[in-house]
């Protein structure tokens, strides 16, 4: 995150102190009635799906989340839930197959009015945004046409996308467009921020998360020498991250947003250590093991 | 349980409360000197039948010195961490430092055994950015490796020796993977080129961009930065007419920055020749406007052919609001010494 009243000294300070850090403070809390948010790495589908119609309900609920260990602090958000289930981070994963009728019932329980997007990729985000008041349920019915990765996202009211902080700020659900005869087998992370700016000048809280947890609380991945792979990587946040695969690379797919997804013909493609996921981007990767590599790597990326 | 507590990648973070190493993976990365936080995973890559481990056979000896002195960086840090090579049988003076890190020149397809001597006061662990190579000598301590053979950190006064075969010819990073906002902006990084032959270097120039000093504030991005070492560049001096080859490394922990190949009137063109260490295929290998952004841990490779002698800089600044550096480019007649 950049702070730009704090750079202003930029190059001509040669002997400034390091500042230690302000005393601990709270952090926020969770509302009385928050329900304990889950996280999961996005392996389920969520919805009912009979034939080629998918019928789902999601709530938006007030919830309380550990974005690292279970001893670690747990932090207020709004979280998507499917109806009577426990509130989801990221929300629940939209998977079906291209053509697939969707039927969404969404009702906003929390006492704020929100702002929903990107629940019908394809169409133009200038259609696709709608609020929901307070205790407003909405009932929409389209096809996804379109094979793709994308996310639908929510916000408080009179805000957009690039405007979250921290309660609204995991609002993220992934939506997978499968072509016919299937997809390759494949990861689909979801990277997002919870970002707590003080008000009386302190530096800030954040906390950046993949699939709802920061490492070393991720998932870990279990991958055969010599497999390929496919992640497919819905970037959230407002920041651009390279991300970088330790050891092998990355051939880049396709390249998109929440609302559109743009395969790279195979002339185009290239291999990359770092693929640059930047604002509302997403980008759809495979990863190719070699043969000599194994053991353990990881992916690292960092904030820009 | 929320009062008095920070997440760990607050401003706040002193490590209390990252989990404690020495569970194996599955507290791998977690020492409380370990930075990777945040948006990172590990994996798991199983051998495939028949696996063998990776030799070294007639491996060239590098030997890289982690060192520190005490001059200043910008930021007024009580010392300089960085690396020096070591070239014979007698080690430099322990107060010696490159910065950024001596160039590591390697050949493709050619073993290589590089000793990592730290002779820091305090741990850690050297990565080589973007090397298809064995997890092991990859340089993430108490991550890399498979099954029990995980990479520790590197104490004070002990070596380790990272043995590998650059499978490809490319421009890659290497720098510290422990408590890296803190080595890394001190000085902690340098450039590898894997090359098929002896660089030509009147006509293969590197720009290493990195930090000149950790933050002043915690958690906030450093202010701090050198190209090639120094907060005002030695310029690049180019003959009209021939094609150059520009490596650019972007290895600030903290900043996207951005490129700007230019005169006081015209935006250069060049042509983008590799990515990350990978060559790009031909239909990507194109001439275009020479602007680009690049975040830490990017390389990228051009070629740029001026035609006429003159001045050119490249800008080289943040993407956001932060610092600026212009790196001068004289453009000479060919034959002009």
């Amino acid at each position: 995150m950049l702070l730009t009243t704090l750079l202003a000294a930029t190059l001509t300070v040669t002997q400034a102190p390091l500042v230690d850090p302000l005393p601990r403070v709270p952090l926020p809390r969770a509302a009385a009635n928050a329900a304990r948010a889950s996280v999961h790495s996005n392996h389920v589908p969520a919805g009912a799906r009979t034939g080629s119609v998918l019928t789902i309900a999601l709530d938006v609920v007030e919830s309380a989340w550990k974005p690292e260990g279970d001893d670690d602090p747990e932090v207020p958000v709004l979280a998507f839930a499917e109806r009577g289930k426990a509130p989801l981070v990221p929300g629940p994963m939209i998977r079906v197959p291209q053509g697939t009728e969707i039927r969404v019932s969404i009702r906003n329980s929390v006492d704020s009015a929100l702002v929903i997007g990107g629940l019908r990729p394809g169409v133009s985000s200038a259609t696709d945004t709608f609020t929901l008041a307070a205790g407003q349920t909405r009932e929409l019915r389209y096809r996804l046409d379109k094979p793709g990765s994308y996310f639908y996202w929510g916000a408080f009211g009179g805000t957009t996308f690039a405007d979250r902080l921290w309660k609204d700020s995991q609002l993220n659900g992934a939506i997978i467009v499968d072509p016919p005869g299937g997809s390759v087998n494949d990861h689909v992370f979801v990277l997002s921020e919870w970002f707590y700016p003080y008000d009386d000048g302190r530096p800030f809280e954040d906390q950046m998360v993949i699939n709802g947890k920061a490492f070393p609380y991720t998932e870990r991945l279990e991958l055969q020498q010599g497999y390929s792979t496919r992640f497919r990587v819905l970037n959230t946040l407002a920041l651009f991250h390279p991300m970088h695969l330790h050891g092998f690379y990355y051939r880049v797919l396709a390249r998109g947003s929440w609302e559109k997804d743009a395969p790279i013909a195979p002339a185009m493609q290239r291999f990359s250590i770092p693929i640059s996921s930047r604002r509302a981007a997403r980008s759809r990767s495979r990863s190719c093991l070699p043969r000599r590599a194994t053991g353990s790597f990881t992916v690292t990326s960092r904030s820009t | 349980m929320n009062d008095e507590v920070s997440l760990s990648g607050s401003p706040h973070d002193s490590g209390t409360t990252a989990p404690q190493p020495g569970a194996g993976h599955a507290a791998a990365g977690a020492s409380s000197e370990h930075h990777m936080r945040g948006l990172v995973m590990g994996i798991h890559v199983r051998p495939a039948p028949g696996y063998v481990a990776y030799d070294a056979p007639n491996a060239r000896d590098i030997k890289l010195l982690v060192q520190q002195k005490p001059g200043r960086l910008l930021n007024g840090t009580a010392a300089t961490y960085g690396f020096v090579i070591q070239k014979g049988d007698s080690a430099p003076a322990r107060d010696s430092v490159d910065l950024p890190g001596p160039v590591l020149e390697l050949e493709r397809g050619k073993p290589v055994r590089i000793t990592v001597v730290n002779n820091l006061q305090e741990p850690t662990g050297i990565h080589w950015h973007g090397l298809e190579i064995e997890s092991f000598p990859d340089g993430v301590p108490g991550w890399s490796g498979l099954g029990d053979h995980v990479f520790p950190p590197i104490p004070p006064g002990v070596s380790f020796v990272a043995a590998f075969t650059p499978p490809r010819s490319g421009t890659y990073p290497y720098h510290s993977h422990l408590n890296e906002r803190h080595q890394i902006q001190s000085g902690m990084y340098g450039a590898i080129i894997v090359s098929d032959k002896p660089r030509d270097l009147a006509h293969d120039h590197l720009l290493v961009v990195g930090g000149g000093g950790p933050p002043v504030i915690h958690k906030i991005e450093s202010p701090y930065a050198l190209v090639n070492g120094r907060r005002s560049p030695q310029a690049l001096r180019l003959t009209a007419g021939e094609v150059h080859r520009i490596r650019i490394v972007s290895i600030h922990p903290d900043w996207r920055i951005s490129f700007t190949l230019r005169n006081d009137s015209t935006v250069a063109r060049w042509r983008a020749v590799a990515k990350d260490g990978y060559d790009f295929p031909p239909a990507q290998a194109i001439m275009r406007s020479a602007n680009v952004d690049m975040g830490p841990g990017e390389t990228a490779d051009f070629e740029f052919r001026p035609t006429t002698p003159g001045e050119w800089r490249l800008e080289i600044k943040t993407a956001e609001p932060g610092w600026y550096i212009p790196l001068p480019i004289i453009v000479v007649r060919p034959g002009t010494t």
